[in-house]
């Protein structure tokens, strides 16, 4: 894979099963409360025209993070080959500045540790050429790894969703695919 | 919340700088023989950053490794905050050491030193705060709120120690305890038309009502009390001085307890601008009604 790689997420296809959590979970042997990878039910509208829509978060690996330029301690680098933000928790002493920040909440606080979790898109599994386990155990196939010139470029492939922040903040690079009443700017 | 050791931190660090200038001013401006009342004040400039700094450390996961702080000088504000709160310290114990001694020589020139890091340690560490992801911080009204703690507390210091140093500039304590009362009333007030107002965006727009939602039915007395004894109290304290009346006459144990309300007033301005917030919740629990989740712990 070469340049800006991101998730695209179907959400249309998501059930909030969960499933991807608790694999992200479990792999990355998370303690009660953490969660880098999650699953949100968003309820949107006003009786009779309600709506709901599952968003599955985690680091969007995005194209200007902010932790990685107000880390102070350095403990967050992006890689030049495909973009993935990666957090070096030697170098994290825990200060938790990066998840102010973060306008998703992605790294987040691990009291074990005294430092800070976030996804590194299974770095030791996509470089081998494989998934992340999120992708992998989505039973919906909801979840999907790429170039971000490839999931940018599908039919319906947005960032600007309503309830998460405006994506100019930090320019994520992960996409989704919503009914057109979680996008950004249309009262449902 | 669990951000005291930041509420320390901040308010410690602001008193210390505070604390600064009214020794520096007072060095400046009255005879040698005269200040002994302000030995005490320009001692203690170092005890009180020493332990702003060491409250800082407590909010660490790893406080060991908090050196490591440094090593994004260029980029991030937080780095540099640390870098200049460490240098205002460790010109404090130099200062501080400098009253010790009683050495007047060159004592006045690493005041004015001191204060000038101080200031920019204040307000560095005030920018620290304005980041667009936690809306409700992300405005001017932050700012204001340390940079009136700083000046307040600098000018609350000789109303507590009686005012008794002969000649000293009382005027411009009196001056800077009115503004800084002043400063803090108008970030309170700024804060409340930042967090009223309803950008385009919904996320944003949610979070500042959440924050609206939050000062008016949980922390509305909280919040009346930092007007009355932060904002208020010091402004009646210093046009009863401007007008006249001298310090001696609130008694020592007044005076104390006056000192005290000004700064639990302070004190629970910051509580409540820590309380607006909550960085490191999850970005679906806003109870603001536009955004909700139902993802449980696990």
């Amino acid at each position: 894979m070469s340049g800006q790689v991101g998730f695209y997420i179907d959400t249309t296809r998501c059930i909030n099963c969960k499933t991807c959590e608790i694999a992200c979970k479990d792999i990355n042997d998370l303690a009660v409360g953490l969660r880098i990878r999650r699953v949100h039910t968003f309820e949107d509208g006003e009786f009779p025209n309600v709506s709901v829509y599952n968003i599955s978060i985690s680091c969007h690996h995005c194209e200007d993070p902010a932790c990685v330029r107000d880390c102070p301690a350095r403990a967050y680098t992006k890689r030049a080959a495909d973009g993935i933000v990666i957090h070096d928790p030697v170098r994290c002493i825990g200060c938790r500045y990066c998840s102010w920040v973060c306008p998703y909440g992605a790294p987040q606080f691990d009291p074990r540790t005294g430092t800070m979790k976030k996804c590194n898109l299974c770095i030791d599994l996509t470089d081998e050429g494989e998934s992340p386990v999120c992708v992998g155990a989505c039973p919906t196939r909801a979840i999907e790894v790429g170039p971000l010139s490839e999931i940018g470029a599908r039919p319906g492939a947005v960032i600007a969703i309503r309830c998460l922040p405006p994506p100019e903040m930090t320019k994520p690079s992960s996409r989704y695919k919503v009914r057109p009443e979680a996008l950004k700017g249309l009262i449902p | 919340m669990n951000e005291w050791p930041l509420i320390v931190f901040t308010l410690l660090l602001e008193f210390a700088c505070g604390s600064a200038m009214a020794a520096t001013l007072v060095d400046y401006t009255v005879r040698q023989a005269e200040l002994a009342p302000m030995r005490p004040v320009g001692i203690s400039v170092f005890p009180v950053a020493a332990v702003a700094l060491m409250a800082s450390l407590f909010h660490l996961g790893r406080p060991l490794a908090a050196w490591r702080a440094l090593a994004n000088l260029g980029n991030s504000r937080l780095s540099l905050e640390v870098f200049l709160c460490a240098l205002f310290t460790l010109a404090a114990l130099v200062y501080s050491f400098l009253w010790w001694t009683e050495r007047s020589g060159g004592r006045p020139a690493a005041g004015i030193a001191l204060c000038i890091i101080g200031a920019a340690a204040v307000i560095v560490s005030a920018t620290v705060y304005l980041v667009p992801a936690q809306p409700a911080w992300n405005s001017g009204w932050v700012p204001c709120s340390l940079v009136g703690t700083a000046l307040l507390s600098g000018g609350l210091i000789p109303f507590l120690l009686a005012a008794n140093v002969a000649g000293s500039p009382q005027r411009i304590f009196q001056v800077a305890v009115a503004i800084g009362g002043l400063v803090l009333l108008g970030s309170a007030v700024w804060m409340l038309v930042h967090l009223a107002q309803v950008p385009s965006d919904d996320f944003i727009a949610a979070r500042l009502q959440e924050g609206l939602h939050q000062l008016a039915s949980q922390h509305g007395l909280w919040f009346g009390l930092h007007i009355a004894l932060g904002c208020i109290l010091p402004l009646v304290v210093s046009v009863r001085l401007w007008l006249g009346e001298s310090a001696h006459r609130f008694g020592t144990f007044s005076r104390l307890l006056i000192f005290l309300m000004i700064l639990a007033g302070v004190t629970i301005g910051r509580v409540l601008m820590f309380a607006l917030e909550s960085p490191s919740r999850d970005i679906g629990e806003s109870p603001a009604g536009i955004a909700s989740h139902t993802s449980a712990q696990q």
